[in-house]
């Protein structure tokens, strides 16, 4: 019988060990929306053996647009339920765990679990926050994606050695509740998070934490921009109380 | 000295571009901070939540040097 990760693990970097690696792995998704769904579908499809996510909202008319999990038939349904019975369809030999409450930091940090990375697919800065405190404390890597109109981010932080999420932004940034999406860019920069997951995961091609992937759709560029670290950083500078390095 | 802002979506209509649909020159004093030339064009610096010179990204308080090319991205928090 074919095996169902034969044309992902004869990739240079994958191979059998890799692929048992991304079996053995626990990864943290925060948030199943428009950025959630794309990644968590290819992290299913990769194989990752271990995924929790959270997200505490039902599915609505206006995720349709983008939020790809989830369809007409699952409005009205708590995101997670679906989720999780989508994911299960895509590859029945991984183990879910849905969280349908608030995001907290305790998730992370008092996981049963230890977690390998954390995924960023949240809507906020305080959450966004939250989920980088949380990060630091216990030296996870977390890839943060970002979308709002034609623009997009993308990172990966590991604050132990480089800039965290709150060194690039000192300040919360003001932001628009709920910001133009199209559909299609959520689906492309959820994919590359996805991506960018496994390659951490399996230590693939160079380390780019600590840069930002800069993507304006509308203009058609992708600009990778270099952040350092702030000493005054509230979350991983000296003073904040965070574990020291 | 000779300044140029790039910037999309919705910082551009704040930035009002006369380069190309992206880009204004601006004319500032030299020794001002970014900060301090936003405000002088009208842009508010809580609309810029970050700014980048090449492959750099660079505070509000960056002091540009003629002809600097400058990037600034609005805020994006959505998921």
């Amino acid at each position: 019988m074919p095996d169902r990760y034969a044309r992902q693990s004869s990739l240079p970097g994958i191979g059998p060990a890799g692929q048992r690696a991304l079996e053995q792995s626990h990864i943290f998704v925060a948030g199943t929306g428009g950025l959630g769904s794309p990644v968590l579908m290819y992290l299913a499809c990769a194989g990752i053996g271990r995924i929790t996510f959270v997200d505490r909202d039902v599915v609505e008319i206006t995720n349709m647009n983008r939020q790809i999990l989830f369809d007409s038939t699952d409005i009205g349904s708590r995101k997670t339920d679906v989720a999780c019975r989508r994911l299960s369809a895509i590859n029945p030999d991984i183990h879910l765990t849905p969280l349908d409450t608030p995001l907290n930091e305790q998730m992370i940090t008092e996981s049963d679990f230890p977690i390998d990375l954390v995924i960023d697919c949240l809507d906020n800065d305080p959450s966004r926050r939250m989920l980088a405190r949380a990060c630091h404390a216990r030296g996870i890597p977390m890839v943060h994606g970002a979308l709002a109109g034609y623009e997009a981010t993308l990172a990966v932080f590991q604050s132990r050695t480089g800039p965290c999420y709150a060194c690039v932004y000192p300040d919360p940034p003001v932001d628009a509740i709920s910001p133009p999406v199209l559909g299609g860019i959520a689906g492309t920069v959820g994919s590359m998070m996805a991506v960018e997951a496994i390659r951490v995961i399996l230590d693939v091609g160079p380390d780019r934490s600590g840069s930002l992937l800069l993507m304006d759709f509308e203009r058609g560029t992708f600009d990778r921009v270099y952040a350092t670290r702030i000493t005054e950083c509230p979350i991983c500078g000296i003073g904040s109380g965070s574990p020291k390095i | 000295m000779i300044l140029y802002l790039k910037a999309g979506g919705m910082l551009r209509e704040y930035l009002q571009p006369d380069v190309d649909a992206f880009t204004r020159r601006v004319e500032c004093t030299e020794g001002m901070s970014l900060r301090d030339i936003l405000l002088s064009i009208g842009i508010r610096p809580v609309h810029v939540a970050m700014a980048f010179s090449g492959d750099r990204l660079i505070p509000l308080s960056h002091v540009p040097s003629d002809g600097e090319t400058i990037t600034l991205r609005p805020p994006v928090q959505g998921g």
